[in-house]
């Protein structure tokens, strides 16, 4: 028992709580005017996150993986609940009320989808053709369909750079892979016409936030000079102009970067994205030290999840990627986004131990 | 191998993340730092109370009332229709008047915006008493330009209103602002960057509905200094209320330093009032026509005329003429305006009698080049450079004028003309006064001015220029304009006075057959040692020996008896 552990990742946990608690600082300073159940519910989840988070740390990942068909099924179902009897917020479906929390499925399908896909391709590994290709493929599509129609576009889009992560680990031959590339960027004008107007607006706003200054254009511009304001030491905790006086939208969630930007400035900006590239780098250490390649598959699985979300979100608050609503790990107020993240760190952490 | 290739594909993003951060922070912080600051803070302009205009005793003539008005804070107001509804029935006015000035007057939700001034006192206690019920409503003190003195100051003291687009474009180097109350005439706008003071202001932040979240600064106006003109309130108005709103001007001025005692323009406006009515009306009250109007001054220049022709050498003080009552010249014939002759007349009976005859002799002897000479030593045809605007140079004609815009020679009849003060010569009130007071103080030209002081210290320094006239010549000119009172046949004999010993010249000017001539009654008193010099000037009246001589008379009589004790006056 104590020998398994000395494998324990202590970087990676540590990392990760300082990236929680930098978190709560700043959901402090971004809703304490308000309210301060937020801080409350985000701890409440945080530490039924530790549960699961023991739990799976003992658990083989082995074990977990070989659930994933079900896990899948699972999120279909509650893909499928959440489609017909979901409750509405901000113009968009993706929320299951079960009575004080409200809990998200597209956060939790997109874990269990990648599992789903990381089960499959290990299954494959003598055979590593078309078909398989096709088979995974169509494994993403179906939920990715149903997420998209939520619509939760940046939870659907992180499914795409997950899928192919695993299709490279795996071994696919880069023939195939810049095959499906090219024809997907080729088909990708078609995936205009399957978007809702919001977000054919959210992305005419990207090309030119002045476009629309007071609506759609607003969140941005406005998380834009927050962050530039912050110059190279911050306005001070508690004291952005833009934070503090309500100038920033969705600032406790999608857009909380903001905060830290414009509050510790690029000092802290550093700090918290260097912490997040700790965080990736661990994983792909973790995935170097695995010999089997099922470890190596969710490794990389995780680290993708971890990174694209990150470097997507904080892109997208510095107006440098089209808005698509995707939380900062870690930090952005929402259980469901903090419980999926600790389980990713989990299972990394099941796999240093168990591999 | 290809978990490397992945791991490096991050740190790329990775580093992209970390440039476009460094980008926006430090490349671009300055500018995003601006706007954000544009973003939260806004400046509310706190007007400062404008410096009083005093008179030479420091009794006040122009001030700031308080007055109250209603304000709104729209960012506290729960139910603006209702509170609107209210604030009417309370004032008695109409609810559309209270909304057209809401609309015109908000600026942002936090600044107070004024919905109506001027209300009762009794009004205001009320809507003091029910601001619970009306949250945002509040009272406030406005000050408003008071002017004490209405009329009979407003040729001086002039007027403000708000800044106009083209006086902005001047002004705004010198800190002038859209919507400031800028003086539009006379001292108030002379004084105006003395008067004004300095605006106060304070920065608000405000949140992203423009609601004031707290002050950052505040800075406190600065009151404007005061300024104190050299005019006497109890002479302007007892002059002003002489003339009984009977078109013309008046000076009184100390010939000893050019301070201007009174200086009315009648009929004259009321500054606390809307000028329309004055713009409208026939008698042209907006006019000065003390420094503006340029007129004929007739028999009056026979002062400049003897003084001329006594430098001259043209006359002596005992040469003598004969008036038959006319004239000869070439073809023209000139009457002197006592038909029956004045006989013999030396210079000394020739200005207290005003005999035409004798100054049209004495003038072709000295000739119109001697006269234009000393009309402009004088200071005839040109400004005096008094602190007001619109000053008007009046117009002393040359026999050179006459040839390059008339195309016409000089005839000995204009020389004739010319020396009784007729003819082409204008003159303005002002011009006049000076002209007259060197003669009062013994040949200095004096500056005249309405500035005592700007400040509480500095006192106003003016230069006279002491002009080169022999001391006889003006005695002479002096012993004349005494007789005029003095003498039974004076033209001012009327109007002497019990009080003080006057000196004084009288003109009558025809303007055209039929009407009424101008009247002129200029001089000092006392006639030893005068202490102030006099022009009254009166538009279609008749002989300057009558009204201008009775009311010269009157106002002299006000000044001496007040004074007659005041060593320093």
């Amino acid at each position: 028992m104590i020998k398994k552990y000395k494998e324990f990742d202590w970087v990676l946990l540590g990392t990760s709580a300082a990236i929680f608690i930098i978190g709560l600082l700043f959901l402090f300073s971004a809703t304490y005017s308000k309210n301060i159940d937020f801080i409350i519910r985000q701890v409440a989840w945080f530490l039924i996150g530790a549960l699961f988070f023991i739990a799976i740390i003992n658990i083989n990942y082995r074990k977990i993986i070989s659930l994933g068909y079900i896990f899948y099924f699972l999120s279909l179902i509650l893909l499928l609940i959440v489609f017909f009897f979901g409750s509405k917020r901000l113009g968009a479906q993706r929320w299951l009320e079960l009575g004080y929390f409200n809990f998200q499925p597209s956060e939790f399908a997109k874990l269990f989808i990648t599992l789903a896909l990381i089960q499959y391709l290990t299954e494959q590994k003598s055979e590593k053709g078309i078909k398989n290709i096709t088979t995974a493929f169509f494994i993403m599509l179906v939920p990715f369909v149903l997420i998209l129609a939520q619509p939760d576009l940046g939870t659907a889009l992180m499914l795409v750079p997950v899928f192919f992560t695993l299709l490279y680990i795996w071994g696919i031959r880069l023939k195939h892979l810049f095959f499906i590339i090219g024809g997907g960027l080729a088909l990708s004008p078609l995936g205009w016409f399957l978007l809702k107007d919001y977000q054919k607006e959210r992305l005419m706003v990207f090309m030119n936030p002045n476009i629309d200054p007071l609506g759609a254009g607003y969140t941005v511009i406005q998380s834009r000079i927050a962050i530039g304001s912050g110059g190279v030491f911050g306005k001070g905790w508690l004291s952005g102009t833009q934070n503090q006086l309500n100038f920033l939208t969705e600032r406790h969630t999608d857009f909380i970067f903001s905060v830290v930007g414009e509050e510790w400035g690029f000092i802290g900006g550093i700090i918290l994205i260097g912490l997040y590239y700790v965080l990736v780098r661990r994983a792909f250490e973790i995935a170097r030290k695995t010999d089997d390649p099922c470890g190596v598959l969710a490794a990389c699985g995780m680290a993708t999840i971890i990174g694209i979300q990150v470097i997507v979100n904080i892109s997208m608050t510095m107006g440098f990627m089209p808005v698509v609503g995707l939380p900062l790990l870690l930090v952005s107020y929402g259980g469901s986004s903090l419980l999926v993240t600790i389980i990713a760190l989990g299972l990394l952490e099941s796999i240093a131990i168990h591999r | 191998m290809r978990t490397r290739i992945l791991q490096t594909f991050f740190t790329i993003l990775f580093i992209m993340v970390v440039i476009w951060l460094y980008y926006l922070q430090i490349i671009k912080g300055p500018f995003y730092d601006n706007l954000s600051s544009r973003n939260s803070i806004r400046l509310l302009n706190i007007a400062a109370p404008r410096g009083n205009i005093y008179d030479r005793f420091g009794k006040l003539v122009a001030g700031n009332t308080l007055s109250f008005g209603v304000f709104i804070i729209p960012q506290e107001v729960d139910d603006i229709d209702a509170e609107m509804e209210r604030l009417s029935g309370i004032l008695g006015v109409s609810k559309s008047l209270l909304e057209r000035n809401y609309k015109r007057n908000r600026t942002a939700s936090f600044a107070p915006c004024e919905l109506i001034r001027d209300v009762s006192k009794k009004a205001a206690i009320l809507i003091e008493e029910s601001r619970l019920e009306m949250p945002g409503v509040i009272i406030k003190e406005i000050p408003f330009r008071n002017y004490y003195y209405n009329a009979s100051f407003s040729h001086v003291v002039g007027y403000i209103g708000e800044i106009d687009r083209l006086e902005l474009e001047l002004l705004k180097p010198y800190g002038y602002n859209i919507k400031d109350l800028i003086g539009k005439d006379g001292i108030e706008r002379f004084c105006d960057r003395i008067l004004r003071g300095k605006n106060g202001g304070m920065q608000i932040q405000v949140d992203n509905r423009g609601r004031q979240v707290k002050v950052m600064s505040y800075r406190r106006p600065k009151k404007g200094r005061d300024v104190y003109l050299t005019l006497d309130a109890g002479l302007q108005k007892i002059v002003y209320d002489l003339f009984n709103g009977q078109r013309g001007a008046a000076i009184f001025m100390d010939p000893r330093n050019g301070e201007i005692l009174s200086l009315i323009s009648s009929p004259s406006y009321d500054p606390n009032e809307s000028l329309l009515k004055a713009m409208r009306s026939e008698d042209l009250p907006l006019l000065n026509r003390a420094i503006m109007g340029a007129y004929p001054p007739g028999s009056i220049f026979k002062l400049v005329t003897s003084i001329a022709a006594l430098e001259s050498k043209s006359v002596r003080a005992d040469t003598g003429f004969v008036c038959t009552g006319k004239i000869n010249i070439g073809k023209d014939e000139l009457s002197c305006w006592n038909k029956d002759g004045h006989g013999y007349v030396d210079m000394e009976k020739a200005i207290a009698w005003s005999c035409n005859v004798y100054f049209c002799h004495a003038g072709l002897l000295t000739g119109a080049d001697k006269i234009s000479e000393y009309a402009i030593l004088f200071g005839l045809g040109r400004k005096t450079g008094v602190e007001l605007f619109g000053e008007s140079n009046g117009f002393v004609p040359s026999k050179e004028w006459k040839r390059a815009k008339k195309k016409e020679i000089w005839y000995p009849g204009d020389t004739a003309n010319f020396s009784i003060g007729q003819g082409y010569l204008l003159v303005t009130p002002l011009q006049i006064a000076r002209m007259v007071s060197s003669i009062a103080n013994g040949g200095a030209l004096v500056e005249p001015h309405v500035l005592r002081r700007a400040k509480d210290t500095d006192a106003v320094n003016f230069k006279t220029e002491i002009l080169k006239v022999a001391k006889e010549n003006i005695d002479l000119v002096r012993r004349g304009m005494r007789r005029v009172m003095e003498d039974p046949d004076g033209t001012g004999n009327r109007a002497a006075s019990g009080i003080v010993s006057i000196s004084a010249k009288t003109g009558t000017v025809q303007v055209a057959p039929g009407i009424m001539p101008h009247g002129w009654f200029v001089g000092f008193a006392p006639s030893e040692n005068p202490k102030i010099c006099f022009v009254v000037f009166l538009e279609n009246i008749g002989s300057g020996g009558d009204a201008p001589a009775e009311i010269a008379k009157q106002a002299l009589e006000y000044w001496f008896g007040k004074h007659k004790d005041d060593k320093k006056i």
